[in-house]
């Protein structure tokens, strides 16, 4: 199997969140065992932000990293996992809620693919950037 | 200025970083650095610490603020200067422009760093991730169009009367519900900053307060309810920016999600149902 960040490589629809990890120093973090679920937007939910908004957080790492920490669980969770639970806790703090199994949701996002499993967690792609608040 | 983040609610961090041990290690050297070669105030920080960092913490209140205005102002300005090159066709484009400023600048980030003799203490570090969003823009919109707290002015409160009432949420002194003409000498809306607005305005809106209500002798109750209606504005655009960061677009096709952008819009409806709410006097041309 390969890692979060391989899987998501090869798949060619994660442009921007890739370049964003790299932006924000989290590629050794998302390296490491972890395991971590991670919500993975694909580029066009990015590309659907207003103009100037990834720019802006491109500009500045940390701010960055807590938006994207935020796209992040401790754990490896599969679908299954996370419809049992209404909340749950993400990297950066602030709750993550799932408002719906069926179809699989999670906050404002839709999950297009679930379950991707890698060495080191578990990747949902999700169909919108979500933010905390 | 303090109450502004008792409002950070929506995923601000601001207020209980500065109630850690990192921040007040950062702020006990940023003190010892200041006070260096004083020894009777570093005698006094011995003795009273809290109260020396409690000035520390008003001073990353200022930054905050600072900061929020710094990195809201360049979007005013350019809204200013678009209207003037006439490229707003109505109110809708520059609610669009507003909405997308809002979000261009909502990962800018907020920190409050101090020189010393040189050096620079990262009293709260960027590395923190604070953001103008979430640590600045929510609560003070919360903070000063909304709730602020009752007022000294010309127009004064009894608590013990019941004129304030004793649940947060029930605030409503906020620039969205001002009675501009009584309010006068402080709070929201300050006469100060309409004073300091009056030496900026464009002759287009001299022109205007000259030919209503009491022309030249109440520029300053017209220009505050010019304030009022343009702060009625971003309110709109800071729910539109919600909306759209937070829930589903507005042709979203799913009833469920249709359903939460309702709920969500009927709850800051709601919030303008009191009897002192502006929303409806700001409708018509003849509330100046």
């Amino acid at each position: 199997m390969a890692t979060i960040l391989e899987t998501a490589a090869s798949a060619n629809c994660f442009t921007t969140l890739l370049a964003a990890v790299d932006a924000a120093g989290l590629r050794d973090a998302l390296e490491s065992t972890g395991p971590f679920t991670v919500f993975a937007p694909v580029d066009d939910a990015f590309a659907a932000l207003p103009p100037g908004t990834v720019q802006t957080l491109v500009d500045n790492p940390p701010q960055l990293a807590r938006i994207l920490k935020f796209h992040v669980l401790a754990g490896a969770h599969q679908r299954a996992d996370l419809v049992g639970k209404p909340e749950w806790v993400s990297l950066e703090g602030a709750p993550v809620p799932i408002y719906r199994s069926e179809p699989f949701e999670v906050k404002n996002a839709m999950v297009i693919t679930a379950d991707i499993a890698c060495d080191n967690g578990v990747v949902h792609v999700i169909n919108r950037v979500i933010l905390p608040g | 200025m303090q109450a502004m983040l008792w409002h950070q609610g929506m995923g601000g961090r601001f207020n209980d970083y500065l109630e850690s041990d990192a921040y007040k290690a950062n702020a006990d050297r940023a003190i010892r650095a200041y006070f260096k070669g004083n020894p009777l105030m570093l005698g006094l920080y011995k003795l009273f610490p809290d109260m020396v960092l409690e000035q520390v913490r008003q001073l990353s209140y200022y930054a905050n603020l600072g900061l929020f205005w710094e990195v809201m102002a360049p979007v005013f300005f350019e809204m200013s200067d678009i209207y003037d090159e006439g490229g707003f066709k109505g109110v809708p484009d520059a609610m669009d422009f507003l909405v997308n400023g809002i979000f261009a600048v909502a990962g800018r980030p907020i920190y409050h760093h101090v020189v010393i003799d040189g050096e620079c203490f990262e009293i709260i570090p960027k590395s923190e991730g604070f953001t103008w969003l979430y640590e600045a823009a929510l609560p003070y919109v919360e903070a000063v169009f909304y709730r602020t707290s009752p007022f000294r002015g010309t127009k004064s409160y009894n608590a013990q009367a019941g004129q304030v009432p004793s649940d947060q949420a029930d605030f409503h002194y906020g620039i969205l519900y001002a009675d501009v003409y009584p309010v006068g000498s402080a709070g929201i809306p300050p006469t100060l900053l309409m004073q300091d607005m009056l030496h900026f305005l464009p002759p287009y809106l001299k022109e205007i307060y000259k030919q209503h209500r009491r022309g030249d002798e109440d520029e300053l109750v017209q220009l505050g309810i010019t304030f009022q209606r343009s702060m009625y504005n971003v309110t709109s655009a800071v729910i539109q920016a919600l909306r759209c960061a937070l829930l589903y677009p507005l042709d979203d096709t799913d009833r469920e999600h249709l359903m939460a952008n309702r709920a969500f819009f009927e709850a800051q409806m709601d919030r303008f149902l009191r009897p002192e709410a502006r929303l409806l006097d700001i409708q018509t041309q003849d509330y100046r």
